[in-house]
């Protein structure tokens, strides 16, 4: 219960639209503190959208997002830059910059942000290559790594400036069994290790409520579901059923909202 | 006829605030401050990038460019007997239109295409999202240094396409149809104004490169980022940039020598 009354991060009633499509329709849900967030959800009910409504990216129609008492959507954009420093993000993609070594990529945020001189900037570089086992791979171009070594060197970079939270988009993705054992590792290792406040964003379901503390779910533009993975694994909610059970049939309509077939034939 | 008249002012406004969007990201790139000032370095690469590697271009262009005009200035004037006047005739042509023109047009389609097509690369694959939640602004760190490259390097390629030019033009003029050497250069150097024709042609250059950097920064930093979008957003640059460069040249042309 401590944990509800110091969230790091709070949704408070926010609506928010695509153009004319309603994603949002007035959600409140709380990150804890030092804890893993697993945001679930079905496709396109929004839980990218959530992450980059919480970075800054993305403004609410209405209602308001505080990161650490900050109230993200009313921030400058030189206050929205400080703060995004004590965040890290790990993209889908890993979005590691292609024209940079393994090496520089995870230097690249120490060398723009701080004053560190080169050997402590090697030595800061090696130990976060080192957190995700990558150490070895530190002279490599990122064209020569794995999908999810790239992923686990953008990890490193995420982690570079010790950032208070992380989050994580989709990061389980297209990974075979032993990849995606490694990056649940990781994420709770690093969780614990470093005292950080994780979100993670996944389909994958079981893996994720494995290593979650707390869940969101996300689903026709609500939340649906937010408490403890053992309370969801409980819930009679129809719509949480038939997320963990991964029916057809339910809440969540197989077709895209649309006129019946009889009136556009 | 509504319904028509909704498509135009539609359209109006979507460009107005396509143009209003490309004002504020030039002005957050350029005028927007950074506490690292300004990175040289990134601007070094840039000038390499886009000026450097476009050196052979121009200088193959502007020696065929000069070496035509020194054929076709010839076959003209040789009627009037006054193929004297040929260095006259490549130096200006040069100097106040193809050069500037010439030099904007390849670089738009060198240069402007590879920066949309960079930029659009970098968020199709989430590295300016990246970029930005680690606090660095990729306004200030990857369209700064590129727009201000191409406003660096586009005179300097106009200068030697223009020198290139004159060296063909002398080359078929002087060397291959005969005329005097003496007369080719005392007649283009008594005849070429510095301020009137070179710094008028370099200022097109300037006002140019600004057009057509801006255009390709623009285009690339907006675009829809799938791989559709990249090569619409990559040919809408080289469209508008060349449009653009054929406008402005008019108007510049008619404020600079039209005497309006």
């Amino acid at each position: 219960m401590s944990e509800l009354l110091d969230p790091f991060i709070t949704v408070e009633n926010v609506v928010f639209r695509r153009e004319r499509r309603l994603i949002y329709d007035g959600i409140s849900a709380h990150v804890p503190r030092g804890k893993i967030t697993a945001i679930v959800g079905p496709s396109g009910a929004g839980k990218t959208t959530l992450l980059r409504l919480i970075g800054g990216q993305l403004i609410p129609g209405s209602g308001d997002i505080k990161v650490d008492g900050l109230v993200v959507n009313q921030l400058k954009r030189k206050q929205l830059f400080e703060l995004r420093k004590r965040m890290g993000v790990l993209f889908q993609s890993g979005a590691l910059f292609g024209e940079l070594s393994v090496f520089d990529n995870v230097a690249f945020p120490l060398r723009v942000h701080t004053e560190l001189d080169d050997d402590l900037i090697r030595l800061v570089v090696l130990m976060k290559l080192e957190a995700v086992g990558l150490r070895g791979a530190f002279d490599l171009m990122p064209y020569e790594l794995s999908g999810g070594m790239q992923r686990r060197v953008a990890l490193a970079r995420a982690i570079a400036l010790d950032p208070e939270m992380i989050m994580y988009d989709e990061p389980f993705v297209g990974q075979d069994p032993i990849g995606l054992g490694v990056l649940l590792a990781l994420v709770k290792r690093l969780n614990q290790a470093l005292d950080l406040t994780s979100i993670v964003v996944s389909h994958d379901l079981k893996e994720t409520l494995s290593i979650a503390d707390h869940v969101i779910m996300m689903a026709n533009r609500v939340v649906a579901f937010e408490g403890t993975p053992q309370a969801m694994r409980g819930s009679e909610d129809r719509l949480v059923q038939q997320f963990l059970n991964g029916s057809p049939d339910g809440p969540v309509s197989f077709h895209y909202s649309a006129p019946p077939l009889l009136e556009v034939v | 006829m509504l319904g028509y008249l909704q498509r135009i002012g539609l359209a109006a406004l979507s460009q107005l605030s396509n143009l209003g969007r490309a004002g504020l990201i030039l002005a957050q790139a350029v005028f927007g401050r950074s506490r690292a000032g300004i990175h040289w370095h990134l601007l070094i690469d840039q000038v390499y990038a886009v000026g450097v590697l476009s050196l052979s271009i121009i200088i193959v262009s502007g020696l065929f460019i000069g070496m035509v005009l020194g054929l076709q200035g010839y076959t003209i004037l040789v009627n009037y007997g006054s193929e004297q006047a040929l260095g006259q005739m490549v130096a200006l042509s040069l100097t106040r239109e193809l050069g500037p023109v010439v030099t904007a047009l390849l670089f738009a389609g060198r240069a402007g295409s590879a920066l949309t097509a960079e930029i659009g690369l970098m968020k199709v694959t989430e590295q300016l999202a990246s970029l930005e939640m680690m606090g660095i602004d990729p306004l200030r760190r990857v369209v700064a240094p590129r727009f201000w490259a191409g406003v660096i390097s586009l005179p300097i390629l106009s200068l030697i396409f223009v020198s290139v030019g004159c060296l063909g033009g002398a080359l078929v003029g002087v060397s291959w149809l005969g005329i005097d050497s003496g007369s080719f250069w005392a007649n283009m150097q008594a005849s070429v104004s510095f301020y009137d024709d070179v710094v008028n042609g370099m200022i097109k250059s300037v006002i140019f490169a600004l057009v057509v950097t801006w255009i390709a920064v623009y285009q690339g930093f907006d675009l829809i980022p799938t791989s559709e979008g990249i090569a619409r957003a990559t040919t809408r640059t080289v469209v508008y940039a060349s449009l653009a460069i054929l406008g402005l040249d008019f108007f510049l042309t008619a404020v600079m020598f039209g005497g309006i």
